[in-house]
């Protein structure tokens, strides 16, 4: 049990939608462990998103609880969420979310400009350099997300989620868009990660990605199981 | 300094930054055009004696009157309204034996002078006269019968000084004053005595003292009235407020409506309305767009962590920076403006003619607290515009 980062217990989610209820998360009960690479598996419209959401802390279960590093989050204020979703959580898209009037190394600073972590501009600009270069990218660092390939910008969405060491990765279908050898190269990244003790949880449509996995779940209508 | 360099790598924000420094520009030219030509006007026309000549009327106490106008600082002087007058022989207009007698008024400006100059601030305090273009003198104080074949053509005696001679019983004891005749009103005038010159009050007050007639000789019921001046045009209001708040209420002798003589300075004044308005409502519309196409990169940021605070700041920096980019701009831009309205608006309008247009300090404050004032709507209309959004809704659109 120990390494736990994220313990999900009896966790509940269901969508309203005019009279009718969606339970998109069925009483899930797992831990996630740091180390670990998970992939989450199952069909369109299972909930697997919708986990990820609440992983990321960007959503509200309606019963159960989340604890992370022991502490409940459903007793932080909106600030405080903010804080651990800054410091703790990194998060993947299948789109490549980027600001576009930001050249890579500036996206790739955003989260460490309000980290207090960080005690100055020059080690953000130096860790920001040293980011893409850990996603092959330091010869582009000057390029703005228009100028950069699908697969070179979700390298950049990925060193932007890696900027203020976070423990857990949040990946939704990061290769998505991406052809064989961007996804090659994104899971050799994401497993690389898991093995830098950090929490690497994806979703994943692709066959090729349980090759890399440490631990695979399946969603099936709500409910998670190990596979 | 990510979010200045985010800033200018924004070209929509150029657009933005050059059109309201090229609206609030125009609309500071027409404030500083407006106060010029009101500084002008007040330092001239508006401050001739008649328009800051006042009456007040049918006073129940006059001597407290007076006492109320003699404590207000502002208040030049009064006296009587219609029989501040002096009669005096007048030497010379017509023939050695003849001394018409003329009748001097102390209101200034109540004939407008056709001819020659009007009695003005700069000459109030020489002995200068208004008078008929066509004079009727009448030959005895009691009758006052006008004889029109001995009508006296005054036209010749425009810039020539007359001399004003006591009525005497003995020759020695006559007095003389000596007044010169600077213009001439249209004696036909319905409402024209053509036996009456005007000049300032004062100098009735020292011809009497000269002549030794008594001041206030004539009672009648308009011993209720009051004429009285005020020093400068600018105290106006605080003169009748201070008045008013003693029961008395003035009124002006003359006046001009400014917006009927100024007619193109408050149709301009109209378009800035119209262009301030606009611009406001175009900002307004133009940041709820941009709001709503930033959106997903505002929901970004939130996702990496920036709470309500941190993107508060950004939209208020952002905000500061655009305002801040066009108040720059638009100093010098609004002195091409004025060159260029100096140089056209005389050609259409005389009133324009003699004023030189400036920047006035107070305008610039005007305007920068207006762009404040702007600026803190903006923050407000982004502000409630984001705190409703919802990452994940924001997300996924
Ligand atoms: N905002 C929402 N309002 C209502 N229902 C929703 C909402 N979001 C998701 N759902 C529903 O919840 C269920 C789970 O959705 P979710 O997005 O988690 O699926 P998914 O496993 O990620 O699917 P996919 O593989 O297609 O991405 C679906 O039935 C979906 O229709
Ligand atoms: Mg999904």
């Amino acid at each position: 049990m120990k390494n736990v980062v994220l313990k999900l217990h009896n966790i509940k989610k269901i969508y309203k939608v005019k009279d009718e209820n969606i339970l998109a998360l069925d009483n899930i009960n797992i831990d996630f462990e740091l180390g670990k690479f998970y992939l989450i598996i199952g069909h369109s419209g299972s909930g697997k998103s919708t986990l990820l959401h609440l992983l990321g802390l960007i959503d509200n279960a309606d019963s159960g609880e989340i604890i992370f590093n022991d502490n409940n989050i459903s007793n932080l204020n909106s600030k405080e969420l903010a804080k651990l979703r800054n410091e703790k959580i990194g998060y993947i898209f299948q789109e490549f979310y980027l600001d576009k009037y930001l050249k890579a190394y500036e996206n790739i600073m955003v989260p460490m400009l309000i980290n207090k972590n960080f005690s100055n501009k020059k080690e953000i600009f130096k860790r920001s350099l040293l980011l893409l270069d850990k996603v092959g990218l330091e010869k582009r660092k000057n390029h703005f997300p228009k100028q950069l390939s699908g697969g070179e910008q979700q390298r950049v969405c990925i060193a932007r989620a890696l900027a203020n060491y976070p423990d857990i990765i949040l990946a939704d279908e990061p290769t998505g868009n991406l052809d064989i050898n961007n996804e090659k190269y994104i899971f050799n990244l994401l497993k690389e990660l898991a093995s830098e003790n950090k929490c690497v949880i994806m979703v994943s449509h692709s066959s090729d990605a349980k090759n890399y996995a440490d631990v695979i779940l399946e969603m099936d209508n709500g409910r998670l199981k190990r596979i | 300094m990510l979010l200045i360099k985010k800033f200018f790598r924004q070209k929509s924000n150029y657009f933005l930054i050059i059109l309201i420094s090229i609206c609030f520009a125009f609309s500071l030219t027409i404030s500083s055009i407006s106060n010029s030509i009101h500084a002008y006007w007040e330092n001239t026309i508006l401050n001739e004696i008649i328009f800051r000549t006042y009456e007040l009327r049918d006073l129940p106490n006059v001597d407290e009157a007076k006492k109320i106008l003699d404590n207000i600082s502002e208040v030049e002087g009064y006296f009587p309204s219609s029989d501040y007058t002096v009669n005096t022989w007048v030497k010379g207009i017509n023939s050695d034996k003849d001394l018409p007698v003329m009748s001097l008024y102390g209101i200034v400006g109540s004939q407008k002078v056709v001819v020659g100059e009007e009695i003005t601030n700069d000459n109030k305090d020489e002995n200068v006269l208004i008078c008929p273009n066509k004079y009727l003198p009448y030959y005895s104080t009691e009758l006052r019968d006008y004889d029109e074949s001995k009508e006296i053509d005054l036209t010749r005696f425009l810039n020539k000084t007359i001399s004003l001679v006591s009525h005497e019983e003995s020759d020695n004891k006559q007095k003389t004053a000596h007044f010169k005749i600077i213009g001439l009103y249209e004696a036909d005038n319905e409402y024209a005595d053509p036996r009456a010159c005007y000049t300032y009050y004062t100098n009735i007050e020292e011809l009497r003292n000269l002549f030794e007639t008594s001041k206030y000789e004539i009672t009648s019921s308009s011993d209720h009235d009051l004429l009285f001046q005020i020093k400068n045009i600018v105290d106006e209001e605080k003169v009748l407020k201070e008045l008013e708040n003693n029961g008395l209420y003035a009124t002006k002798i003359a006046g001009i409506n400014t917006q009927i003589a100024l007619k193109s300075l408050y149709s301009l004044i109209s378009v800035k309305k119209v262009i301030t308005i606009s611009l406001i409502l175009i900002l307004i519309f133009i940041t709820l767009y941009k709001e709503k196409i930033n959106r997903s990169n505002l929901s970004i940021n939130k996702l990496i962590g920036y709470d309500n605070k941190n993107i508060i700041k950004q939209t208020i920096f952002n905000n500061a920076l655009l305002l801040f980019c066009s108040f720059i701009i638009l100093i010098p831009l609004t002195h091409i403006y004025l060159q260029v309205f100096q140089y056209y608006l005389p050609l259409y309008d005389n009133n324009f003619k003699d004023v030189t247009f400036a920047l006035a300090f107070s305008n610039l404050i005007n305007i920068f607290f207006i762009i404040m004032f702007i600026m803190i709507i903006l923050i407000v209309i982004s502000f409630l515009s984001n705190h409703k959004s919802n990452i994940l809704e924001d997300i996924s659109s």
